[in-house]
């Protein structure tokens, strides 16, 4: 057998049970390939789906680096919308103290001049009595 | 001996109201004999403000009519002089608080309840003084329950006045001043009243509203006002404020109640010492009458203004301005 398969290959050519060898082996290989370029072709969209989650990530991170740059700023702009509110909550307080101050005195003032109003009416009626009590002599 | 009780009322034998005669009568045995049953010792004052010259005496009428009320019943007759004299307004023909004050200033019992000739006394009303527990400086108040023209007035018991059936109105009273018809029960211990000096003598324009002045009076003093949990009962007559405010002319109101816009709620009084006619000389006509004498020396004078003041605040109370009180 061995001495056939020397003729045979020295001609170039193969014997019937490698040829069979040869084609399950080719066959093995295709079959393998087919595999891989599978393989592959899903590493490729794995690394695509990577490729994007990355970019969104990036991204992401670019513009947490652009918010954390601006904090400071925005820090700063919070602290004064907080002065300028606890200066307007310090104005209310004071305007309403102020209102209350000025209701009561509005009030006190319209008790004195209900009073002043009642004794006018004494003085205008106590004229009236000595006005007839002069009168009626005469 | 010192009455549990004075009733403090006015009048005069002017015919006010069509038959005020008989209804004085008839609440006055009906109130006399209810005081006696729960033996509540009493003194009942009436004072005949500016009698007329020419009609017999209200208090003798009285006495005629009931002669067990004699001893109970004391009659000041008030010189007519002083109602020119006193009156700021000569529109006004009555000035029933000062004449009220009269009979304050004079009442000898441990509590004085200033009421209306035409007022019975509800049965709560006779068990609480019958009780004997009237507090000092606590004004008693006391519905007023209107019972209807037409009602059988011949034969008056409790039964009859409590009936729903016979009421017309009720005033309901409120905190604070439990106001409504004040001038229909006011009762204080006695010293507390005169702590007071009695009602307003100061604005002598009006007869309405000062009734309610002396309650803010008393609430601005620290007073408490407290219904006393029993009606009164008031026979509603021709003439009576209730069924003739509305459609009395302004000529026959103005005599009636005087200045009715006047700020009865809002500015209070001091009386000066002399309140009560204390200074009028009295002479004795019997034993339960006396007269009072004109004297200018008893005549409040004509503008007293220092003596109009207003009403303090008390902690914790509420200004009579906030409230709803009617």
């Amino acid at each position: 057998m061995g001495m056939l398969h020397s003729l045979l290959g020295a001609v170039g050519l193969a014997s019937a049970g490698q040829a069979r060898t040869l084609t399950a082996r080719v066959d093995t290989a295709e079959r393998r390939a087919t595999e891989l370029k599978r393989a592959v072709d899903e590493a490729r969209e794995e690394a695509k789906r990577w490729k994007g989650k990355a970019g969104e990530l990036t991204e992401r991170v670019a513009k947490a680096e652009q918010a954390a740059e601006r904090l400071p700023k925005v820090e700063r702009e919070l602290q004064q919308v907080k002065a300028r509110d606890e200066k307007h909550v310090a104005q209310l307080a004071e305007v309403r103290e102020r209102m209350l101050r000025a209701e009561r005195s509005a009030a006190l003032s319209q008790e004195h001049l209900t009073a002043t109003e009642a004794k006018l009416d004494v003085i205008e009626a106590a004229l009236g009595v000595l006005d007839r009590r002069t009168r009626k002599p005469l | 001996m010192t009455p549990a009780l004075t009733i403090v009322v006015t009048g005069r034998n002017d015919g006010y109201g069509g038959d005020f005669n008989a209804r004085f009568l008839r609440t006055l045995a009906f109130n006399h004999d209810r005081l006696v049953e729960r033996g509540v010792t009493h003194e009942i004052v009436l004072v005949e403000w500016a009698p007329p010259a020419d009609r017999p005496q209200l208090g003798n009428l009285m006495r005629e009519a009931l002669p067990n009320i004699g001893d109970v019943l004391e009659t000041y007759l008030v010189d007519p002089r002083y109602q020119e004299a006193c009156s700021l307004n000569p529109k006004l023909a009555y000035l029933e608080y000062l004449a009220k004050n009269v009979g304050i200033r004079r009442a000898r019992g441990g509590a004085i309840l200033a009421t209306n000739t035409d007022i019975y006394l509800g049965r709560g009303v006779v068990e609480a003084l019958a009780a004997g527990t009237i507090d000092s400086r606590t004004v008693y108040r006391a519905t007023r329950t209107d019972v209807k023209l037409g009602a059988d007035e011949s034969h008056v018991h409790w039964d009859l006045l409590e009936d729903p059936r016979n009421h017309t109105t009720s005033k309901t009273i409120q905190p604070p001043l439990y106001a409504g018809g004040s001038g229909d029960f006011i009762l204080l211990e006695r010293d507390s009243l005169h702590a007071l000096r009695g009602f307003n003598e100061v604005y002598r324009l009006a007869r309405v509203g000062i009734d309610v002045n002396f309650l803010v009076k008393a609430y601005s003093s620290g007073y408490r006002i407290v219904d006393i949990g029993s009606p009164v009962y008031h026979t509603a007559h021709v003439g009576s404020f209730r069924t003739t405010k509305n459609v009395a002319s302004s000529e026959t109101a103005e005599a009636a109640w005087g200045s009715r816009g006047w700020p009865s709620r809002d500015v209070i009084y001091e009386n000066h010492d002399g309140w009560g006619l204390r200074d009028a000389p009295e002479r004795r006509i019997d034993t339960k009458t006396r007269w009072l004498d004109f004297s200018w020396d008893a005549v409040p004078p004509l503008a007293d203004l220092r003596r109009l003041v207003l009403p303090a605040a008390r902690v914790g109370r509420p200004l009579v301005s906030e409230t709803t009180d009617s």
